[in-house]
């Protein structure tokens, strides 16, 4: 990760300096990755590809001002989170209600089971499209992407107790959520 | 379920337990805590399906088109559409010649900034600057925001003055060697809503508008 991290820094320095082969390095270690985080914000391919082009050009403008405290992944993914937060603003929210997704497939499938154990894939992932998008991205950051609190904190231009706080009520929202889905 | 303080502590550390963010310290706490918490035990279960869910549900992402090309394009486009600044040029050609803090360049520095002033004071006492523009008479140039455009290949006259019309958009000034137009919108600079909708408007008419950006 540091090694890589290095690296990356200094595509961001040649970047600044105009250099378009470092910034396509750049581009195509970061480009499925910013891609999938703004998809999974948005559910939309279309907005997700012209996002992440635009991700990429805010990146080649913004590079001299890149000072290297971050890791280049936290800058970068806090671009993007920006250009989401702003694109899900224009559009209103598509953040999908929960009386929309939280329907079981089948309702007596797990009923007499015991409680969380025996959630399925499916059903978290039914759940973790109800969470609002600020909890959303804490999930996402923190399980797939796999950054630390103090990382999820800079990208998402909060303090880190607000990621904690954020990330207590995305968990409680997810229990809730999969207990109503599965009682009986 | 123990109740010394470490249990909300540790509720709080599991997270970065599970990603592998915790520190040597905080693995130890956790490890030892689970040893005797079965609601900590449970949790860690939950957050771990959590991680599952969210890795599988994230291999699933859809293809997509590589936006390399696209992005070089805007970028190209606003490359051309910046104006590098004669101060700029100036301080390339000094610095090549003349490193940072030797006499010469600071004597001459102080020289080009007087010649800066004059000029400026010249520019300030002409009148208005006026474009004569594709999509309108003579109009001053304002202060609304403004897009840089550019257009697809196949754009007729027509089609472009019908999409600029849609968003009474006027042209200031291109094309530009690479074929970028400045557009000046009616209304205050600030209103981002209204620019982000010229904007949407323009980039849904894909067979005529090949890009679009707000000049920064």
């Amino acid at each position: 990760m540091g090694a890589d991290d290095d690296l990356h820094k200094l595509w961001i320095q040649q970047t600044a300096g105009g250099d378009r082969s470092a910034f396509e390095q750049l581009f195509r270690a970061y480009e499925k990755r910013i891609f999938g985080f703004l998809f999974r914000m948005l559910s939309n391919i279309e907005t997700a590809e012209e996002l992440t082009s635009d991700v990429m050009v805010e990146v080649w403008k913004s590079a001299p001002r890149f000072r290297g405290e971050s890791r280049v992944s936290t800058w970068m993914f806090g671009i993007a989170r920006f250009k989401a937060l702003s694109a899900l603003r224009r559009h209103e929210s598509e953040a999908v209600a929960l009386e929309d997704v939280s329907e079981p497939s089948d309702p007596h499938e797990t009923a007499d089971m015991g409680l969380l154990r025996q959630s399925t894939s499916d059903q978290i992932q039914r759940a973790l499209r109800t969470l609002s998008p600020d909890h959303r991205a804490v999930i996402e950051l923190t399980f797939y992407e796999e950054f630390s609190y103090p990382e999820i904190a800079a990208i998402l231009r909060c303090p880190i107790n607000t990621v904690k706080t954020r990330m207590f009520h995305a968990r409680k929202r997810l229990r809730d959520v999969l207990s109503r889905e599965m009682a009986p | 379920m123990t109740t010394d303080i470490s249990h909300s502590t540790v509720q709080e550390v599991l997270p970065g337990f599970v990603n592998g963010t915790a520190s040597d310290a905080e693995r130890e706490m956790v490890t030892s805590h689970l040893a005797t918490c079965a609601d900590c035990r449970d949790e860690l279960s939950f957050l771990q399906q959590i991680r599952s869910a969210v890795t599988e549900e994230a291999s699933a992402t859809p293809p997509f088109r590589s936006q390399f090309s696209p992005t070089m394009a805007k970028i190209d486009a606003l490359e051309s559409a910046r104006p590098v600044s004669v101060i700029q040029r100036v301080r390339d050609v000094l610095g090549a010649v003349w490193p940072p803090g030797t006499p010469v360049r600071t004597v001459l520095v102080v020289q080009f900034a007087a010649i800066v002033l004059l000029a400026g004071i010249v520019v300030l006492r002409q009148p208005e600057a006026s474009f004569t523009t594709l999509s309108g008479g003579e109009t001053p140039a304002g202060a609304g925001p403004r897009l840089t455009v550019m257009f697809q290949p196949g754009a007729t006259e027509e089609t472009i003055r019908r999409a600029l019309r849609d968003v009474n958009g006027t042209v200031v000034s291109g094309p530009s060697a690479a074929g970028v137009y400045l557009i000046e919108l009616p209304g205050p600079s600030d209103d981002a809503r209204a620019i982000d909708r010229a904007i949407d408007a323009l980039r849904s008419q894909t067979n005529v508008v090949r890009f679009v950006e707000q000049q920064p």
